[in-house]
């Protein structure tokens, strides 16, 4: 017995070798997985865990904007740089977790604090998770069951889970959020795909604006003004840039072929 | 049922939360400056300057400010304001390629 | 005894592996020796019997409860379906033991339960001990056997694996596998550009490869492979080797255990001549 566990060891470093030069398929993040963010630009040297940030509890009520724009959150992990401090002068998680927010049938929990009891820190392993919790799996599966299926991400299809009146976004946040005239949408375009009998790609500004607002990506991530002057490449993509910086690890991700590829091929 | 019970939610949501700088004259000064961003494709070319240099002026006087405060308007400004060059610097490119054409 | 069996080959894989790790550091200097490479294609795992290639056991969560573990057969489902309907559309993971299927979620109708609900194929359905249970919870694999036998009989042959061509198979329709169960989906057409095979540049001439796209996609999506598996960068997918597919990764991904292993050199290799014994 014991020497099969030898004999699995020497075969996990040796895959783990072959690993560390690609090829192995990475891990797929199972549905209530994606979109999870781990922050540990101070966590750990505050002698507390990384704050996990699901992604999913919170799109469920909110527009991509009012945190990326309004509050300010950045949108790569650690990019941000969030505080203690910030959080408990009620900016960042603290706009909203500062303990008297009212949401739902109580109270949201207060973010950080300087000093707290035994008691209190049950409230901090919301986010400075020790473990997975199989009650957050559960509540995950619990909402995931009546929206609209999707094969990839979170196995959910939130732009139709809005259409379908199954999620209701709030975009906007008294003495955060700023009133703005209505937006006035662009047009639709489509992109030629380079790649012979691809199918172009059709990119809706509509459905874009309506969740991120325009500064969120013009000209932070689209800096482009004239219309096919830059070319994206899927290797870009892939690695993280242009549409890649959402639709990669939070929006559908970018394995979704036929969502962006969808034009007839003429 | 659930939703409407969010929806409800969401309405006390908003009239509680409400940031310590909420009537702040800095807030009320990047509302002013900061509420076209949706509407940018419309602005003419001298209304966006007159927003791009009242978000400079903001920029300036946050500099008093506490450290937080500093951080979360400094990020929202510059987005804002990027993207009111970024509309200034298209509309010179369409006009540019207007006077071209004639 | 058949459990034996499955237990046996189950163990030559971590085991060959390891005569592979023993072999030698080098990275590529392996390959470019004719003796070591020759090493290197033995140390592929044991193909087994053709009807039980590609079978998995999935023990994990049987075996405290005191039921026999399930003996998937890939081959019996692969004719029907084919590989994206269940490891994309159902989410089953490629790795064994990855997915964590439960009795709970099959009930569901999640993963197994999705096709096994008594219109589709059986039912998972029943109180323990029902005779359905056996079905997938096999004692005996006599059965499987037979009915392997019969349902090879007239497919192209293949000299390894489940001794079937499947993609010869599909390519002369002889099998034509439902490619999604969403009657509704976009499948996307392969462009044509990707339609004539790739001609893959290897240490010498005589070894280079043959990839095609077409038969792959019949199988797969873009996004089975790339990137993760293959990155899409020009060169950019260094440390592509023998050595690296026969760890699983690459090719090795689904043609160790699955799809038809790499002892069927010329499939890939077809200039490859016989590498001494």
């Amino acid at each position: 017995m014991k020497k099969s566990y030898l004999v699995l060891l020497l075969l996990l470093v040796g895959a783990g070798m072959a690993w560390a030069q690609g090829g192995m398929k990475k891990k797929k993040p199972l549905p209530y997985e994606f979109g999870t963010v781990t922050l540990n630009n101070y966590s750990e040297h505050a002698g507390m865990p990384p704050a996990v940030f699901d992604h999913w509890v919170h799109r469920k009520h909110f527009t991509c904007r009012l945190c990326h724009v309004d509050i300010g959150f950045g949108m790569t992990a650690g990019s941000t740089k969030i505080k203690a401090a910030d959080n408990m002068k009620g900016y960042y998680c603290g706009t909203c977790h500062n303990g008297q927010s009212e949401f739902g049938k109580g109270k949201l929990f207060a973010s950080c604090a300087k000093e707290y009891t035994r008691e209190d820190y049950k409230v901090c392993v919301n986010c400075h998770r020790v473990d997975r919790s199989e009650a957050r799996e559960d509540a995950f599966y619990d909402f995931a069951q009546g929206m609209p299926r999707e094969t990839f991400g979170n196995g959910i299809n939130w732009e139709k889970a809005e259409e379908m009146g199954k999620i209701k976004l709030t975009d906007y946040l008294e003495g955060v959020s700023v009133k703005k005239a209505k937006l006035k949408t662009q047009q639709d375009f489509s992109l030629t795909s380079k790649v012979e009998g691809m199918p172009d790609i059709i990119f809706s500004h509509k459905k874009h604006t309506v969740w991120s607002g325009c500064e969120l990506c013009h000209p932070d991530i689209f800096v482009g003004v004239k219309k096919g002057a830059t070319k994206y490449s899927m290797v870009e993509i892939f690695d993280g840039k242009y549409c890649g910086v959402c639709h990669g690890k939070v929006a559908f991700p970018n394995t979704d072929c036929q969502r962006c590829h969808s034009a007839p091929v003429q | 049922m659930t939703i409407r019970f969010f929806i409800a939610a969401f309405i006390v949501l908003c009239l509680f939360l409400a940031p310590a700088l909420a009537e702040s004259p800095i807030k009320a000064e990047f509302d002013a400056a900061c509420a076209k961003t949706d509407d940018a494709m419309n602005l003419s070319v001298a209304e966006l300057n007159e927003l791009i240099e009242r978000c400079s002026r903001l920029r300036k006087s946050l500099e008093k400010e506490d450290e937080t405060v500093r951080k979360v308007y400094l990020k929202r400004i510059d987005m804002c304001e990027n993207l009111y060059r970024f509309v200034l610097e298209a509309k010179a490119r369409q006009q540019k390629k207007g006077e071209a054409a004639k | 005894m058949n459990r034996w069996r499955f237990r046996v080959r189950l163990a030559a894989l971590p085991l060959s592996l390891v005569g592979l790790l023993l072999l030698g550091p080098g990275k590529t200097s392996l390959a470019d020796d004719r003796d070591a490479l020759a090493k290197v294609i033995h140390a592929i795992p044991p193909n087994g019997p053709f009807w039980q290639y590609g079978n998995v056991v999935m023990g994990m969560r049987c075996r405290p409860v005191g039921m026999q573990p399930v003996i998937f057969p890939h081959w019996k489902h692969r004719a029907m379906y084919t590989c994206r309907v269940c490891h994309m559309e159902l989410g089953f993971s490629m790795k064994q033991g990855d997915t964590g299927v439960t009795r709970s979620e099959y009930l569901r109708g999640k993963y197994c339960g999705v096709c096994h609900n008594g219109k589709a194929a059986f039912t998972v359905k029943g109180e323990p001990g029902s005779p359905n249970c056996e079905r997938c919870h096999i004692k005996d694999t006599k059965g499987l056997e037979a009915r392997f036998e019969e349902f090879a009989e007239g497919l192209p042959i293949a000299a390894f694996g489940n001794g079937i061509d499947w993609a010869k198979a599909i390519r002369d329709e002889q099998m034509a596998p439902r490619n999604t169960l969403n009657s509704r989906a976009v499948i996307s057409q392969l462009p044509d550009k990707l339609k004539t095979p790739l001609k893959l540049g290897s240490y010498s001439d005589r070894t280079m490869v043959i990839f095609s796209h077409q038969d792959h996609f019949a199988e797969l999506d873009c996004s089975s492979c790339h990137p993760d598996i293959f990155n899409i960068k020009k060169e950019g997918t260094r440390s592509f080797s023998m050595e690296n597919n026969l760890y699983g990764n690459f090719c090795g991904a689904c043609h160790l255990l699955v799809a038809f292993p790499m002892n069927d050199c010329k499939r890939c290799h077809p200039r490859i001549s016989s590498l001494g014994a």
